[in-house]
């Protein structure tokens, strides 16, 4: 081999490695290092995605080789590369979700996720979730579906639901008896608020508005409402909902908020006046962290990077970090504490 | 040898880039909103297809277009996306308090109703939309129970 080759040879895998090796787990705060868990991660199959969000992945790579996303989309989505991405980000466990958006983002099978949870039980855990666009033909069908999958499979923690996504109203009572089975089952349901940037996305209040919301709140106090987003508006890129938010969670002990995409550059504007909010309003204790996760390689670290550095400058203590990053996760899971 | 490889790929990165025409089918539709005596305000309709793609994808309710007649007895013209489903669905409701919203959680007043259309026939509709429940999306009428 020429010597030049060698040598470039020797450079490439030095960067490779260098690029390769993780952090040490966790976020440090101080002096101290904080356990993380991101309760907001996908999966998928590029062939279970409608073509309208394919073609909205696809804008991401330049003409010719937008074929190229298929392959690459599955490679994202999969157990192996979500595992790499909380590895380069630090992050100790993380929530996959399932999704019934046919409209929209497309399907993750609860036996998809299960399946794919099974790979780490330890570090990945399942949200189950439900079909509910033909509700009028086979709600009861598609109840007893979710059932099973959350007593059947192993490690599904938690319900996810996006009323945008899966076009339906946050006042649709037709919908409520999840919300009787996740208190029943003492499994929370993480439910997306306000809007995506996902074409297709119902925009209109009573299906991204958490307000709308309320009356199933008060009527399952014993279910565990996630609002995912906190309110964010990523459509409008605003903090359109985020009061709302806040209110409901100063006024009903079952409601956590979830930041899911508020570290994304999409969101760097907006990002202090959210956290600004949180921290005044000293809900701390209703955080728990999630990125919306993985989207392209190294978003889940630059997430994290983005809303950790964004809670120090905000001026949070070390302890409501604690809470958000990984003790409020843990205890309205019921899990141990983390060890890094 | 490396020339063909090289024009196979560059045909390839071509057919990357072509893109179908939509198909539309002009259709105009008119009729009447039936709004119940006494109830006024701002009127929307949207219009779907009915079903949208196959296989597990395959949904209801694949939004085309919305606009706001200006009165109950209406006529519209627009392009029906004859790649992007099957079948019509128009969705309307009527804007009681006039704040722009299909009810708040506390003003419960404005009404919607929704009407399916099977056969698209020659290109001219005429439908009725009865406005029937108070507070409720299309994704409540449609499919209907069996």
């Amino acid at each position: 081999m020429p010597r030049r080759l060698k040598i470039l040879c020797l450079l490439l895998a030095s960067v490779q490695l260098a690029g390769c090796s993780d952090p040490p787990p966790g976020v440090l705060a101080g002096t101290e290092r904080l356990p993380v868990v991101d309760i907001h991660l996908h999966t998928g199959r590029w062939e279970m995605m409608p073509p309208r969000f394919q073609q909205r992945l696809a804008e991401r790579l330049p003409r010719g080789f937008k074929w190229l996303m298929g392959p690459f989309a599955n490679w994202m989505l999969s157990g192996g590369a979500i595992l790499s991405q909380m590895d380069a980000a630090g992050i100790s466990k993380a929530g996959v979700f399932a999704l019934y958006s046919p409209h929209t983002t497309g399907l993750a099978p609860n036996e998809f996720v299960a399946e794919l949870v099974a790979t780490n039980p330890q570090r990945l855990h399942g949200f189950a979730s439900i079909r509910v666009d033909q509700w009028n033909l086979d709600g009861p069908q598609q109840l007893a579906a979710l059932e099973k999958a959350l007593t059947q499979f192993d490690n599904m923690i938690g319900i996810k639901l996006a009323h945008a996504h899966q076009q339906i109203r946050f006042d649709d009572e037709r919908i409520y008896p999840v919300y009787e089975l996740a208190g029943r089952l003492g499994k929370p349901v993480y439910l997306h608020t306000a809007t995506s940037p996902n074409p297709g996305t119902r925009t209109e209040p009573p299906y991204t508005d958490p307000y709308y919301l309320e009356e199933a709140i008060r009527r399952y106090p014993d279910t565990i409402f996630i609002l995912g987003h906190a309110g964010w508006d990523s459509y409008r890129k605003k903090l359109t909902y985020v009061d709302h938010c806040i209110d409901l969670a100063q006024r009903y002990p079952n409601v956590y908020l979830e930041p899911g995409a508020l570290g994304a550059r999409r969101a760097a504007e907006v990002l202090p006046d959210f956290l600004q909010r949180i921290k005044a309003a000293g809900i701390a204790d209703r955080v728990i962290y999630g990125s919306d996760g993985p989207q392209f390689p190294g978003y889940v670290k630059r997430h994290l990077e983005a809303f950790a550095g964004g809670m120090q400058a905000a001026g949070f203590t070390t302890e409501e970090m604690r809470l958000i990053l990984s003790g409020n996760f843990l205890r309205v899971f019921g899990m141990p504490p983390l060890e890094l | 040898m490396r020339r063909q490889t090289g024009i196979l790929i560059l045909f390839l990165l071509l057919l990357g880039c072509a893109q179908d025409a939509p198909r539309l089918q002009s259709l105009e539709l008119s009729g009447r909103i039936l709004v119940p005596e006494g109830l006024d305000g701002r009127l929307e309709v949207r219009l779907y297809h009915a079903w949208a793609l196959e296989g597990e994808l395959r949904h209801p309710l694949e939004f085309i277009e919305a606009f706001q007649p200006p009165a109950a007895e209406f006529s519209h013209r627009f392009d029906y996306p004859l790649d992007g489903g099957e079948g019509l669905v128009a969705y309307a409701w009527l804007d009681v308090d006039g704040d722009g919203v299909l009810c708040t959680p506390t003003d419960r007043r404005d009404l919607a109703g929704l009407v399916a259309v099977e056969a698209l026939g020659g290109g001219r509709l005429q439908l009725d939309i009865p406005l029937t429940d108070a507070c409720r999306g299309p994704e409540w009428f449609f499919p209907r129970a069996r």
